[in-house]
């Protein structure tokens, strides 16, 4: 049902259970295991990954959502000529509501990709999933009302997609550890998709033959992106 | 809102609730399954109610009996306040079922929902409204729940009337249209205008709060 690899122009997401070892996904994702963890997960529905027990139960439940057609979970990682080619990035996922035809997409960027426009990238690229192969009829996201970068980046890419924001939805996430948000929603449909898009440039591959995953770069090491941070590349494809 | 005097203090909801018109009487009491079959199957007017609902109209008697199992059942868990609608006396019908209601509660997410169908013949009388004010007060004042919301389905214009005059009484407002928010059990798919009002909202515009309870 889900192709195991999308490859977009800067990008390539990879299947995140076959591609990404419970121990790695930790190294990017634990409590601790990174400066930059905390920053990274102010604003996503769930925190640092308090041991390495929580991303192998997490790699399981990817594994289960993929095969029950649930979700597809993907780890994003930079293509050749990206600062930090080769590298988790973060991850991306795809939540199915097949009764009510709504795929709902999520991320989390790991900071040193920050600014470089993926999270539109794979977005336009999932919408090619989800609408071209798997014609189903909305693409849905949510933001917290307080993550301003991520609200500018997806009023962005869903302008360009054709949709709209609904609304900001009061009391709609409880946050692990007790906190409850609001949530600012967005949406394309099928048919706004069509009139806005010709052909993202997104590929399809069925197989993931070989995982490319480099590594997580160690938590004491500063990597920095070996070119100067640039707004996005992307030419509008309308 | 009145409570019976028989009311037990140890309950979360209470099993009565009078306002000036209406009587919410719980779930969890007396209420026949063959009556209230007669009116899922069949009621003059159902297929007004049901299009904009989320069930479709009874097959059989089993089918109302599960209804009210699971109602029970959620209000025996806490997680739904569901209440008979009854006119008071007074009313035109009197005593019979007008509807059904509830507040559903997310306590997770501090959240009360508001749910109501009411029969035909009993639409246009301002119940929604009636209803609405006790429920919310039981959300915020008893419950302490941070937020109540409610909807409709998008295109159900008398719902959205009787919706939009409440919330905006008591103090809250629309938040938006969520598309593809509802499958039916017939297969289609529709869109929900969603609204919320949040306690400290309440408070303000009702002058600390509405004294039904």
């Amino acid at each position: 049902m889900f192709p195991e690899l999308i490859e977009t122009d800067r990008l390539r997401l990879e299947r995140h259970d076959t591609a990404v070892t419970p121990r790695q996904f930790y190294a990017a994702s634990g409590a601790g295991q990174t400066d930059t963890i905390d920053e990274e997960t102010a604003f996503v529905s769930w925190e640092p990954n308090p041991h390495p027990k929580k991303t192998h139960d997490q790699t399981r439940r990817f594994a289960d959502q993929w095969d029950s057609r649930e979700g597809a979970s993907y780890a994003v990682i930079p293509r050749e000529g990206e600062p930090g080619a080769g590298h988790y990035a973060g991850n991306t996922g795809v939540a199915f509501d097949w009764d009510t035809q709504t795929a709902t997409l999520g991320v989390w960027l790991r900071e040193p990709h920050w600014g470089r426009a993926y999270s539109a990238e794979r977005a336009v690229a999932l919408a090619r999933l989800v609408f071209d192969r798997l014609d189903l009829d909305l693409l849905a996201t949510e933001v917290i009302p307080a993550n301003e970068q991520s609200i500018r980046a997806v009023e962005k890419y869903v302008d360009r997609l054709g949709g709209h924001h609904e609304g900001r939805f009061r009391n709609r996430i409880a946050i692990e550890g007790g906190d409850v948000v609001d949530v600012e929603r967005y949406s394309v449909s099928h048919e706004e998709y069509e009139t806005t898009v010709d052909e993202p440039r997104a590929t399809f591959v069925e197989e993931l033959e070989q995982p490319t995953l480099a590594g997580v770069p160690p938590a004491e090491v500063v990597w920095t992106p070996e070119e100067p941070d640039r707004p996005s590349t992307e030419e509008p494809t309308r | 809102m009145t409570e019976r005097r028989d009311a037990d203090p140890h309950d979360l909801f209470p099993a009565t609730i009078e306002t000036e018109r209406l009587r919410l009487e719980s779930v969890d009491g007396a209420i026949d399954t063959l009556e209230t079959y007669e009116i899922c199957a069949g009621d003059d007017g159902i297929e007004a109610v049901t299009r904009w609902m989320p069930w479709e109209l009874h097959d059989h008697p089993d089918e109302t009996a599960g209804f009210l199992t699971a109602e029970r059942a959620a209000w025996a868990d806490g997680t739904n306040a569901g209440y008979v609608v009854r006119p008071r006396e007074g009313e035109v019908g009197a005593g019979e079922v007008a509807g059904f209601c509830g507040l559903a509660c997310h306590w997770e997410l501090s959240v009360g929902s508001l749910g109501l169908w009411l029969r035909r013949r009993f639409w246009g009388r301002g119940y929604s409204g009636e209803r609405a004010t006790a429920l919310v007060e039981l959300a915020f004042d008893r419950l302490d729940l941070e937020t109540v919301v409610t909807g409709h389905v998008a295109g159900n214009e008398k719902s959205a009337a009787a919706i939009r005059r409440y919330v905006d009484r008591l103090g809250g407002r629309r938040d938006g249209v969520e598309r593809n928010s509802l499958a039916f059990p017939d297969g289609t798919v529709h869109d929900e205008a969603h609204y919320s009002i949040r306690q400290s909202e309440w408070r303000a515009a009702t002058d600390g709060g509405t004294s039904v309870l």
